[in-house]
C-alpha cells in the first residue's frame, strides 16, 4: 500500500507496470523509428525433477524443509552428470538455481566422507561472502557439521591454519589461490589430497588477460592435485553466453559437460536496440546516449518497473544518478528509491544498496559493470544499458540482470555514436549469432606463460617428460627457463633455482592496487565515504573537482597525493567537473620493423599521463562554463606498442591539413576496431597519435597496450595490421554520414571531409589499391 | 619490468649456457665436527624446569642428551620451492658436542639429506632452534611431505631460542637476531661471517659453478650458529637460575614477567621488588601491584602505590589506581573524589578524557547521596 503511494508521488507517474511500458513504447512512431531490433523470447513453465536416489537422504529432507520440494531439471541433469564422473558447465539465467547444482554434491559428498574437500572460486571477494552466506543457510537447515570458510586477504593469520587443516568448503578468489595456497601448497596437504570438486563460479568473467592467468592457475592446481593424487571434478557456473562450453574447455582443458536446457521458469524477456535519433545528418551527431538512457530510465521509473542502468564510467553513473534522484525525491528530501552502485563506495555502501535492491525498496539502481558479476540483487524488471558494453559477453551478463521467473522483462541497449556501437546497431546478427568470448582467453600468451612455468616449478619440480597443460612444447619452455639461468635440469627433473618466490611478481589482473580513500569534512567528525584506485584519481579527485558520491556533489578541497587522501566537503553546485587527461608516448626500443606495405614496427614504450586542466560543465546542459588548472604528478607506464608511419616519399599530394585530418580518422577508426580483431575489452588497447613523432620523424599511429608490461595485444594487432587498414577503410565506404561522423572516421575539426582525407591517407599506404 | 621480460626473451633463444655437471651420487655430503662438552658449561644441568618456564608450557619430561638443536640454510624464505640445501644438526653424543652437517649438493640428493636427519630425530625428544616455530619446521616438515617421506617426519617437543629470547632480553637489547644476541650474552663476535641474506645466492652460484668452496662460509655460519642454539639454551637457563640478581634491572623486570606468565608468581615478584630501582622502579611496582591486584591481595597492592606516590613515580597512575581502589573496593566516593583530582593534576593529554569522565561519575554519585 506504502508503495503505491510513493509511487503515485511521482510528477506524471504511471504506476501500471512493464506490460503498460512495453505497450506504450511500441505505440511510440518517435520510439520506435529509433528501434534497430526488438526481439520478444516468449515465457517458458517450470520442469522439475525427482531428487535423485544416489543424494544423501539428509539434503532433500532440508530441502524441503526449505520450500523446495523438486529440483529442477537442468538441476538434476549437473548432479546426474557428476555422479558419471563428467565435468560440468551449468549455464542457465539469473535466479534459475545455480547455486544448488555445486552446493549439493559438495554437501553429499562431505556428508558421506567427512574428510573430502570443495573449493569454491570466485573472481571476487563480495561474490565469495554472498555464496559463503547462502551456503550457511543450507548447512544450518541441514544440522550437519561442515565448515565453510572463507579464505581471503582479510582472513586473519590467527584463523588460517584451521582453515587449512579442517575446512571442508573453502571459498576464495584466483589471487588467492596463485598468491598463497598455491606456493604453499605442502600447508593445505588435507585440502589436496582429498579434493572432490572445485566450483568456478562467474565463468564469464575470466577473459582477457584475467583469463589467460586463471587458466594457468588451474593448470598448476591441477598438477598439484595429481601429485597428491586426486583429481578433481570442476563445475563451472556461468551467465548466458553464446559458447560457456569452449570457454571452459580453454580454460581447464578437459571436456565439460554442458548444462544449459533451463528448467526453472521464465518470464517474456524482451531485447530493444535503441539508435538515438540522427540530430545532423552532415556531422553524423545523434542525440546523446546518456540523455536517452535517462528518459528510458526515467519512463521504467514512472511506471513502476524495477531496473538497473549501466553506464559506461562512474561520471556517468553519478550524473544519471543525480538526475533520476530528482524524481523521486519525497518532501523530506529522501530519493533512497534511486541509488548509484559503483567501485569506489564503501563495502557496508554496497551491501545495504544490495538488500535495497532484493527488498525492493530501491526501485532503479544506476551502476558500472561492478554490478555485472553476480552480486546477489535478486532479479529485475529492466535493464538499460548506455552504450554497448565492448564484448559480447558482457553485454549478457548485464542484461541478464533482468529476468524473473515470472512476468516480462526487458533489455534496452542504448547505443552511443562509437563505431562499434554503431556496427552492432546495423548487424545486430552479428550480436546474436557470434561468440569471441572461448577466443578472449589465450592461456599460451608467451608472457603470461612464463610466468605461470616459473611459478609451477617453484611449487614442483617438473619431471622431464611432463607436460605443462596442453602446451605441446613444454620441453622447450623448461630448457629455455634452464638456459636462462631460473631452472636446473638434473636428474630427470627441472627445479626452481632462485630466491625469488615467482608469483609475488606475477599479478591476475591489472588494476591499479593503491587506493585513495576520500574522506567527507563536511562535518566535525570526517568521515571516510569512498575509495579510488590511483590511476582514476588525478582524472576525479584533483583539486576542486566536484566528486559526486550517490547523486551528492562534493568539492575536493585537497588532495594528499603522497598519503593517498582526499578531502571533501559537500557542496551544492549546479555544475561537474571533467579533467583533460594530457597523454604523451615515448619510444623506448623497437624490436622489430616492416617497411612494406605499410611502414611499422613493434617494441617498447613509455606512456606518461598528467592531468593538467578540467572543464567545469553545467549539469543540465553540459556547457562549458570555464575551467582551471591541475598540479599532480604524472603517471608513467611501461608497456609495448606497434606503430605505423607515413613517410614522406608516400604523401606527395596530400596536403598538411588533409594529411593530418586523414591520420587523425584513421587512428580513430583504429582504435575502434582493434578490439573486435585482438578480441579484447575496449579499455585494453589504446591508440595514440604524432603528427612528427621525435623517434620516426614522421607522422604516427601507434597502437599500445594499456596494461603494464604489456600482453602481447600489440603484438598481434602488428601482426593484424593489413586487415585492420582494409576494415577501416571498408567502414568509412559503409558509412551513411556525408563527411566523417564519430561512428566512422570522426568528425574533422578543420577540413570539411574527414571521410575523404582518412581513405586518401590509406590510398597513401598503399592498403588500398 | 618489461625490459627484464624483454631481456628474458632474448635468453630464451640463445641456447643453454654451460654448466657444471651435476655430481651423480645420490647420497649427500655429511660432515661431523665435535667439541669436548666442557665447551659447554651448564649444558647439561639444563632441567625439565627451565624448559617448562622457557617455553610457558606444561611440565614436560627433558633430557638435554634427547634434544637436537636444528638450524637450516635455505634457498629463499619459505614456501613450497623452498628447499633447505644445509640442515645443521647439534646433539650431545657421549662428552662431547657434535654438530653434523647435511648438505645437499644437489637436488636429487635431498631424500638422502631429510632420510639422515629423520634417522637423528627417531632417537630424540625435543629440537631447540632460534625461530624454527615459524621458520625451520614448517619448512622442513614441507621438504618430507614434497619428497614423499611425510611418515619419517616427527613432530617433536619444541623449544624456539627466539621467542624465550624476547621474553627475558628485549628490554634491553630491543633487537634479539642471534648475532646481537651472541655479541651481549655471549661474548661472541664473528669474523668474516657471511650474512644470512646472501646464502641463497652462494648456493645457486655453487650450482652453476660447481665450486664446493663457495659454501665453506655458508658451512662455517651454520655450524656456528647450531652451536649458539646451545650456548644461548645454557644462558638462558642460567638467567632464570640467577633471575634477582642480574646486573641488568631490566632483565630482572623481563624475567620477573616471565616467571609471572610461566605462574612463578612469589619469585616473579621477588624479581618485581629487586627491579624497583632507578629507571626501572616505575614499570616494576605497577608490575608488582597489577600481580596483587590480580592475585586479589588489594592490601598489598595498595601498598605499592602508596610507595610510588611516596616516591613521585608514575605520575597520575598511582593516583588514578588508589582511586580505583577506593571508588570499587572501599567504596570510599569521597576519597575516590579527591585521588581523581589529585590525578588530574598530574595527567597528560592522553589521560585526561578518561579521568574527567571518571570525575563526572564520581560527581553524579556524590550528588546522588
Amino acid at each position: 500500500m506504502y508503495r503505491m503511494q510513493a509511487t503515485a508521488n511521482i510528477p506524471g507517474a504511471n504506476a501500471s507496470g512493464i506490460e503498460a511500458w512495453l505497450a506504450s513504447r511500441k505505440a511510440d512512431p518517435a520510439f520506435m523509428r529509433c528501434v534497430a531490433l526488438w526481439r520478444a523470447t516468449p515465457a517458458t513453465a517450470a520442469r522439475t525433477a525427482r531428487f535423485p536416489d544416489w543424494m544423501h537422504p539428509d539434503i532433500p529432507a532440508a530441502l524441503k524443509r526449505r520450500g523446495v520440494s523438486a529440483p529442477y531439471t537442468h538441476q538434476r541433469a549437473a548432479w546426474d552428470a557428476l555422479k558419471r564422473g563428467e565435468h560440468v558447465v551449468v549455464v542457465t539465467p539469473t535466479a534459475s538455481g545455480k547455486t544448488l547444482c555445486y552446493n549439493l554434491p559438495a554437501l553429499d559428498a562431505v556428508l558421506r566422507d567427512n574428510d573430502s574437500r570443495a573449493l569454491y572460486l570466485f573472481p571476487t571477494k563480495a561474490l565469495g561472502a554472498d555464496q559463503v552466506a547462502a551456503l550457511y543457510e543450507l548447512i544450518q537447515e541441514l544440522g550437519a557439521d561442515v565448515k565453510t570458510f572463507t579464505y581471503d586477504g582479510d582472513t586473519p593469520a590467527s584463523s588460517r591454519r584451521a582453515i587449512r587443516e579442517a575446512g571442508h568448503v573453502v571459498v576464495t578468489n584466483p589471487d588467492m589461490l596463485h598468491a598463497n595456497i598455491l606456493p604453499n601448497h605442502v600447508k593445505w596437504v588435507k585440502l589436496f589430497e582429498n579434493l572432490r570438486y572445485v566450483v568456478i563460479d562467474e565463468l564469464h568473467a575470466y577473459r582477457g588477460v584475467f583469463g589467460s592467468n586463471m587458466a594457468n592457475v588451474i593448470r598448476r592446481l591441477k598438477r598439484l592435485c595429481a601429485f597428491y593424487g586426486s583429481n578433481p571434478r570442476f563445475i563451472c557456473c556461468s551467465a548466458t553466453i553464446a559458447n560457456p562450453r569452449e570457454l571452459a574447455q580453454t580454460l581447464l582443458e578437459e571436456p565439460f559437460t554442458l548444462v544449459d536446457d533451463n528448467g526453472a521458469p521464465q518470464g517474456e524477456r524482451h531485447v530493444i536496440f535503441y539508435n538515438p535519433p540522427v540530430v545532423n545528418r552532415q556531422l553524423g551527431i545523434r542525440k546523446s546516449a546518456v540523455n536517452e538512457t535517462r528518459e528510458i530510465a526515467k519512463g521504467l521509473l514512472q511506471s513502476g518497473v524495477s531496473s538497473i542502468v549501466f553506464a559506461k564510467s562512474r561520471l556517468q553513473v553519478e550524473v544519471l544518478t543525480h538526475t533520476l534522484k530528482q524524481l523521486v525525491r519525497d518532501p523530506l528530501g529522501n530519493s533512497g528509491r534511486v541509488r548509484g552502485y559503483r567501485g569506489g563506495y564503501l563495502p557496508s555502501e554496497r551491501r545495504d544498496i544490495e538488500r535495497g535492491l532484493r527488498a525492493g525498496s530501491v526501485k532503479t539502481v544506476v551502476s558500472t559493470n561492478a554490478l555485472e558479476l553476480g552480486v546477489d540483487i535478486g532479479s529485475l524488471e529492466s535493464c538499460v544499458l548506455c552504450g554497448y558494453p565492448g564484448t559480447i559477453a558482457s553485454t549478457w551478463q548485464q542484461a541478464g540482470r533482468a529476468g524473473r521467473r515470472s512476468g516480462s522483462s526487458v533489455t534496452v541497449l542504448v547505443a552511443t555514436s562509437h563505431p562499434l556501437d554503431q556496427y552492432i546497431m546495423t548487424h545486430p546478427e552479428y550480436f546474436f549469432e557470434s561468440s569471441p568470448e572461448h577466443a578472449l582467453a589465450q592461456p599460451d600468451n608467451f608472457h603470461i606463460l612464463v610466468n605461470h612455468f616459473k611459478c609451477a616449478a617453484y611449487e614442483l619440480p617438473f619431471k622431464t617428460d611432463e607436460r605443462y597443460g596442453d602446451l605441446d612444447d613444454t620441453a622447450g619452455m623448461l630448457d629455455a627457463l634452464t638456459g636462462n639461468g631460473f631452472l636446473r635440469r638434473v636428474a630427470e627433473r627441472y627445479h626452481w633455482m632462485s630466491e625469488e618466490l615467482p608469483s609475488a611478481e606475477v599479478h591476475l589482473r591489472t588494476a591499479g592496487e593503491e587506493n585513495f580513500v576520500i574522506i567527507d569534512t563536511t562535518k566535525p567528525d570526517p568521515r571516510v565515504i569512498g575509495e579510488m584506485d590511483r590511476f582514476t584519481v588525478p582524472m576525479l579527485l584533483h583539486e576542486h573537482a566536484i566528486y559526486l558520491h550517490e547523486g551528492r556533489q562534493f568539492q575536493v578541497e585537497k588532495l594528499d597525493f603522497p598519503n593517498k587522501k582526499a578531502f571533501v566537503r559537500q557542496v551544492d553546485a549546479d555544475y561537474y567537473t571533467d579533467a583533460d587527461m594530457n597523454v604523451q608516448l615515448r619510444v623506448m626500443d623497437e624490436f622489430e620493423r616492416d617497411d612494406s606495405p605499410v611502414p611499422r614496427s613493434f617494441g617498447e614504450v613509455v606512456v606518461s599521463s598528467m592531468v593538467t586542466t578540467f572543464k567545469k560543465m553545467k549539469l543540465d546542459t553540459h556547457e562549458n562554463l570555464g575551467y582551471g588548472f591541475v598540479d599532480l604528478p604524472e603517471t608513467q607506464m611501461q608497456t609495448t606498442a606497434c606503430w605505423i608511419t607515413l613517410p614522406e616519399e608516400r604523401r606527395a599530394g596530400l596536403s598538411k591539413d588533409r594529411l593530418q585530418n586523414g591520420m587523425l580518422g584513421v587512428a580513430h577508426l583504429l582504435g575502434a576496431l582493434a578490439p573486435l580483431y585482438l578480441m579484447c575489452a575496449r579499455n585494453d588497447i589504446a591508440v595514440h597519435y604524432h603528427a612528427r613523432d621525435p623517434f620516426t620523424q614522421q607522422p604516427t599511429i601507434y597502437l599500445y597496450d594499456a596494461i603494464p608490461g604489456g600482453i602481447g595485444l600489440s603484438d598481434k594487432a602488428y601482426t593484424l595490421l593489413d586487415t585492420l587498414l582494409k576494415q577501416a577503410r571498408d567502414v568509412i565506404k559503409a558509412c551513411p554520414c556525408e563527411s566523417g561522423c564519430p561512428s566512422c572516421a570522426g568528425p574533422a575539426p578543420t577540413e570539411q571531409d574527414a571521410k575523404r582525407a582518412a581513405l586518401d591517407v590509406l590510398a597513401a599506404w598503399n592498403a588500398a589499391p | 619490468m618489461i625490459r627484464n621480460l624483454r631481456g628474458k626473451l632474448q635468453l630464451l633463444t640463445q641456447s643453454s649456457q654451460p654448466r657444471a655437471e651435476p655430481p651423480t651420487e645420490e647420497s649427500c655430503y655429511v660432515r661431523d665436527e665435535s667439541e669436548p662438552l666442557s665447551a659447554y658449561k651448564g649444558l647439561t644441568d639444563v632441567t625439565a624446569e627451565h624448559v617448562r618456564v622457557m617455553t610457558l608450557g606444561e611440565s614436560q619430561p627433558f633430557d638435554i642428551r634427547r634434544a637436537l638443536f636444528l638450524d637450516t640454510e635455505t634457498t629463499g624464505f619459505s614456501g613450497s620451492g623452498t628447499i633447505a640445501f644445509l640442515i645443521g644438526a647439534g646433539f650431545i653424543e657421549g662428552d662431547r658436542f657434535v654438530t653434523r652437517l647435511m648438505l645437499t649438493r644437489d637436488y636429487p640428493q635431498e631424500p638422502n639429506q631429510l632420510n639422515l636427519l629423520a634417522d637423528l630425530m627417531d632417537d630424540m625428544d625435543w629440537i631447540v632452534t632460534f625461530n624454527g616455530k615459524s621458520f625451520d619446521a614448517p619448512l622442513l616438515r614441507g621438504r618430507f611431505i614434497m619428497q614423499g617421506l611425510r611418515p619419517r617426519w616427527r613432530e617433536l617437543n619444541h623449544i624456539d631460542l627466539l621467542h624465550a629470547s624476547r621474553r627475558v632480553w628485549k628490554p634491553r637489547l630491543e633487537r634479539c637476531t642471534l648475532q646481537r644476541l651472541e655479541s651481549a650474552l655471549l661474548g661472541i663476535e664473528r669474523e668474516d661471517d657471511l650474512p644470512g641474506a646472501d646464502v641463497p645466492a652462494r648456493f645457486f652460484e655453487y650450482l652453476k659453478t660447481g665450486r664446493f668452496s663457495l659454501l665453506d662460509d655458508v658451512m662455517r655460519h651454520n655450524t656456528q650458529d647450531v652451536r649458539t642454539l646451545a650456548l644461548l639454551l645454557t644462558a638462558l637457563a642460567r638467567a632464570y637460575d640467577q633471575a634477582e640478581e642480574q646486573p641488568s634491572a631490566l632483565d630482572v623486570l623481563a624475567l620477573g614477567r616471565s616467571l609471572h606468565r610461566a605462574g612463578d608468581i612469589e619469585r616473579a615478584r621477588r624479581c618485581f621488588s629487586v627491579a624497583s630501582v632507578g629507571a626501572t622502579a616505575g614499570m616494576a611496582r605497577v608490575a608488582l601491584a597489577d600481580s596483587y591486584k590480580r592475585g586479589g591481595a588489594w592490601e598489598q597492592a595498595r601498598g605499592v602505590y602508596e610507595r610510588m606516590i611516596d616516591c613521585g613515580e608514575g605520575g597520575a597512575f598511582p593516583y588514578t589506581a588508589l582511586a580505583m581502589l577506593a571508588e570499587h573496593r572501599e567504596r570510599d566516593i569521597d576519597k575516590a573524589m579527591v585521588l581523581t583530582r589529585e590525578a588530574i593534576r598530574r595527567a597528560s593529554a592522553d589521560e585526561l578524557p578518561g579521568l574527567e569522565k571518571r570525575r563526572a561519575r564520581l560527581q553524579r554519585k556524590q550528588d546522588k547521596r
